[in-house]
């Protein structure tokens, strides 16, 4: 299902907010089956561990629900929870990137042994991807933060420049110009994968 | 990079999304969506952790913001600062010129224009445009605070080779 086409038989997404607005957690419960896969996804493409995207799915889910007064209704709702996940999601990688470095430090004083739980859980998801997906995910991994985000809202999850600047809080131009920036990086590093392969 | 590969790249980025685990899976996000939300109700917040989850998705902490929006307040601190010194600067000039203004506007009047050009008005830093208000100002620091002591201080006339009476 569609995020901007839901079924005609089942009551809109504004419909839906409207009453959980009203107090109805019913109605908050049919937004999150409705919307539990494509989070999971949106998280995970920036996360890239299952474990840690669980954890901001729920946080996720959680800062949605005590919001939603704030929610007027200015963006689609499936924005304004994509935006929550985002920052979310890129808020807890920033976080880890520290951990991780003051981890390294601690380890060089022989404090403790570092495990790459990224890693492991890579090993995991891999065997489901195609050879060429594998490719892409390690030249999605090269990219910066910032590109990688774009590449994610607008060629994995199929979103418009515009809701993605919605999301991210920048202009359609912006969106644009890290979409180009990013597609001519990927086809440099997926040529560079290639190239490797051939060697 | 062919037409060919961009197409199967793009469908193969599409393909990325279902990168989610099985129905069974989503099944039980529900149930412990509640569980997580209950169990956070029940431990109580301290007012700091309160305060940061409040802030936590605001736009200036976000770190590059932060050191954007730093950097914007110290060059804004900067030029006020600037600003109100140069001000201050001419304020204290004008002061200057009207504490001198009397006794110098009798000097002028009975110095002769030649006094202007002068070997002991170079002494004081300046042959060019040497007009005795401009000159108060120049010697305050070094004259003191005596008004005729400037006039009196300078190179008698009678000893000064390049004036001539």
């Amino acid at each position: 299902m569609d995020a901007n086409s839901p079924d005609p038989n089942e009551p809109s997404d504004i419909a839906l907010v409207g009453r959980a607005q009203g107090g109805e957690s019913r109605a908050f419960d049919l937004l999150v089956i409705r919307y539990q896969k494509r989070l999971y996804s949106v998280i995970f493409q920036i996360i890239r561990h299952h474990q840690d995207t669980e954890d901001v799915l729920y946080q996720t889910l959680i800062k949605a629900h005590d919001n939603l007064s704030g929610f007027k209704g200015n963006s689609g709702f499936h924005t304004w929870l994509y935006r929550i996940a985002v920052n979310r999601s890129l808020n807890f990688i920033r976080l880890r990137k520290t951990n991780r470095e003051m981890s390294i430090h601690a380890n060089e004083e022989g404090d403790f042994d570092i495990i790459d739980e990224g890693v492991v859980n890579e090993v995991e998801v891999q065997e489901n991807r195609s050879e060429l997906q594998n490719k892409l995910n390690v030249s999605l991994s090269k990219l910066s933060e910032d590109h990688r985000t774009v590449v994610n809202l607008f060629d994995i999850q199929g979103l418009s420049h515009a809701e993605i600047g919605k999301i991210l809080g920048c202009s359609d131009g912006t969106v644009r110009s890290r979409l180009h920036y990013a597609h001519k990086q990927l086809k440099n590093y997926l040529l560079d994968v290639k190239k490797g392969d051939r060697s | 990079m062919t037409m060919e590969n961009i197409d199967s790249v793009q469908k193969a980025l599409s393909g990325l999304r279902d990168e989610v685990p099985s129905d069974l899976y989503f099944s039980g996000v529900l149930a412990e969506f509640h569980s997580r939300q209950r169990n956070q109700r029940l431990v109580p917040q301290s007012f700091t952790t309160r305060l940061m989850e409040s802030v936590k998705d605001l736009w200036f902490f976000n770190p590059a913001r932060l050191v954007q929006g730093s950097a914007f307040a110290l060059i804004l601190l900067f030029f006020t600062l600037n600003g109100l010194h140069e001000s201050w600067s001419s304020n204290s000039a004008v002061l200057v010129n009207w504490y001198q203004g009397e006794s110098l506007r009798l000097e002028k009047s009975t110095l002769p224009e030649q006094f202007l050009t002068s070997n002991g008005i170079d002494q004081l830093g300046s042959s060019a445009l040497v007009r005795p208000v401009e000159l108060a100002a120049l010697s305050l620091g070094e004259m003191g605070s005596d008004r005729t002591q400037y006039v009196m201080n300078t190179t008698p006339a009678s000893y000064d080779s390049v004036v001539a009476f």
